[in-house]
Parts: structure tokens; sequence; C-alpha cells
């Protein structure tokens, strides 16, 4: 069966994503090869689907992180928290701790997905902090023994983010790839956001010793008193 | 946290196509990800995945709010027209370079119907795959396949129609 422009028109997307059999695929081809009304459309919508892949993402603007931090670490968030939280970690939830706390949550996540946790498979009570700091186990210790730098350094844990989806296209339209002309006039915005990342991380920081310091489970490895 | 700013903005943005209502949408889907992370599970997909549903129900509700505001009845025909008005509210900062082609691709974007214009974001502009926009839209596979080519035809006409006509690279 040979396909008509209808066929064509029908599967022009899995043709572009490359979804289409091998004998699926001569068949497309060969129709348009062939037929002078599909032939334009199908090199037209290439050049559109590429062009937009090629789209570079927009940069929010740098005050948007900041109003997050401020919104998120404000009373009315820790609020609704508070209300579902065991009590041994109502204490924990200040305002002032839960943007830093809820993004160690992230880092956990990202990190247990890196090392393959279930998560399915966990109640709030597994993330007592002793039992966390426990099935962390030697791998986080061994990350945690490079000590403060680590935490510190988001970039690791986009990194095992990025490893997890290795598949995303437009993760190369990154902005690292801004030709140098325009970097210069972003520089005072790149240290306000700089500055914004900062805060977080001293957060996620004060947030982790407000965890184990909590639960009398002590400092971290390394510094635990006999 | 930068990145996934970046992306939630860059969703909420070509869907709204308005920088400030991109804005709140964003820092609202931060808020709503802190509150239902424990509803987070690792094998319902990808983080990446499970922060665009939840960004992709927001814009939903958003649209929906933002109709019944403007329009008494369902009105359909006239949202295309209504949203070019929104698009001309305040943009965000960009190079001239890069923003000329972007500018056109959200003025065909913002008239499409919010079916196909959430499943071509998702597909070309977040770079999610069929499975995923399957799991974000909780739609059937030929659902997505077929809101994502008939989105895509469209705004290659209305690109067209601007006298836009990109080289493949
Ligand atoms: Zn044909």
């Amino acid at each position: 069966m040979s396909w008509t422009c209808e066929h064509v028109e029908q599967r022009l997307s899995e043709y572009l994503d490359r979804l289409l059999t091998p004998a699926e695929r001569a068949e497309f081809a060969a129709h348009v090869q062939a037929c002078p009304r599909c032939r334009p459309r199908v090199e037209h919508l290439g050049g559109v689907v590429s062009a937009l892949h090629r789209l570079a993402p927009l940069e929010p603007p740098p005050r948007l992180v900041q109003r997050i931090l401020e919104q998120t670490s404000g009373a009315e968030a820790a609020r609704g928290w508070r209300r579902r939280l065991p009590g041994w970690l109502l204490p924990v939830f200040t305002p002032r701790f839960a943007m830093g706390a809820v993004t160690v949550m992230i880092a956990f996540l990202v990190l247990s997905q890196a090392l393959g946790i279930s998560w399915s498979q966990v109640s709030l009570a597994d993330l007592h902090p002793s039992h966390l700091y426990r099935a962390a186990d030697r791998r986080l210790n061994l990350l945690y023994a490079r000590g403060v730098k680590f935490v510190n350094d988001l970039r690791v844990i986009q990194e095992l983010q990025s490893r997890l989806q290795p598949a995303t296209p437009p993760e190369g339209s990154e902005p690292q790839e801004l030709p140098p002309a325009n970097k210069q006039s972003e520089q005072p915005e790149q240290r306000r956001q700089n500055h914004a990342d900062e805060i977080l991380h001293h957060r996620m920081l004060l947030a982790y010793f407000g965890l184990t310091l909590q639960n009398g489970t002590g400092l971290p490895p390394g510094r635990i008193r006999p | 946290m930068r990145r996934h700013t970046r992306r939630i903005y860059n969703l909420c943005y070509r869907f709204t196509g308005n920088a400030h209502e991109a804005e709140d949408l964003t820092q609202e889907v931060f808020l709503r990800v802190y509150r239902t992370l424990g509803s987070y599970r690792a094998v319902h997909g990808g983080f990446t995945t499970w922060i665009a549903s939840v960004t992709r129900n927001l814009l939903i509700d958003h649209y929906r709010r933002s109709r019944r505001d403007r329009l008494t009845d369902s009105l359909e025909e006239v949202l295309p027209v209504i949203e070019q008005k929104e698009s001309s509210a305040p943009r965000p900062d960009q190079s001239a370079a890069r923003g000329e082609l972007s500018q056109q691709v959200q003025r065909a974007l913002l008239q499409l119907s919010p079916e196909l214009r959430e499943a071509v974001v998702l597909r070309d502009l977040q770079g999610l795959d069929y499975k995923e926009i399957q799991e974000v839209l909780q739609v059937p596979e030929g659902t997505v396949k077929s809101r994502i080519n008939r989105g895509r035809i469209e705004l290659a006409r209305l690109l067209e129609q601007m006298g836009v006509r990109p080289s493949p690279a």
C-alpha cells in the first residue's frame, strides 16, 4: 500500500521525531519525494521544528528567584506545612527554615533517584532525621566529607539530575552558550542571581544542621563526638 | 533551582505570552511544588515531568479563570484576539538578535488553541518526549501524537503567513 497525502500529513511529526518504523519511513519518503504538494510542506515544517528546538530559553528576571525565596520562607507557606507534620519536626519548620529544608528534601529526592532509592516505599516516618541519616549511609557520608563546599555547590545536584534525563534535547541551549557581548550586559543581574543562590545554599546548610541537631544525632560525619 | 525556575518560567511565558503573569505563575508553581512534595513519586516519571504537570495544571486553572473573568459566555472564537492583546504586555529582557524569531513564534503560539499550544510547547520548547507529555497531559498516546502534529502544522502555517520561513539546521 503506498501512502496518500493524508497519510503523510498525519504522520509528519512522527517522521520528524523519528518514530516511524523503517518500513513506514520508506513509504513516507517515497511519497514525499514524488509529491510536489507534500515536499515543500515537509521541508517547511522540518525547518520550523528545528528552529523551535534551537530557540534559546528566555531568562527569568533575577528578582523572580528572590521573590520565590521570600514567599516560600514566609509565614503563610510555613503554616500549611506545620499542620501535617509530626511533632518532632515542628520546631524545625519555622518560616526561616522552611525554604532550606524543602531544598534539602529536593536534594534528597534527586540524590535518592541517583542512588536508586524508591520513594514509593518511604513513609513520613522514614524522613525522621536518624532514618535519613542512616539510610543515606556511606555514600552520603562520603559526599558530606567533602564538606560544606559540596552542599554549597548546587551544580553537583544539577549534574546528577541532568544525568537522570540524558536524552532531553534542548539542554544544549543553556545560557552558557550566550555570545560574550550578551554576557557582559547580564553580569550585574548574574551577580544578583548568584547572591540569591548563596542565600539558598546557606538556608540548606542551616536546615541540614537544624535537622541533625534537633534529633540529637549530632554533627556531620567526622565531627561526631564519642 | 535556577534551572527549574527557568524551565517553569519559560513554560508559563510560552503559554500565557505575558511576562508578569509568567512570573506570578512560576512563583505559584514553586509554592505548590513545596506543598505537595510528599505526593511526588519517582516511579511516576522524572522530577522534571512532575514539575511540568504541576505547572500545566496551574496554567489550565489560570486559563479557565482568566477566560471566565473576561468573557461572560463561552465565546471561544474571540480568544485569539484577546490573547493577542495580552501579548502586547511587557516582554522579558532579551537580546534583539535572538528576540525576533522568538517573538514571532510567541505570536503564532497564542493563536493556537490551548490544547495544541501546550502540546507544542512541551514537545518543542521544553523538550519532553511523547511518553512524558502523555504523563503530563493525562491523555492517550494517540491524542498526544495528533495534538503535537496538528499544533506544529498549524504553527508552521501561521509562521508562513507571517513570512517566517526558517531553514532546516
Ligand atoms: Zn502528497
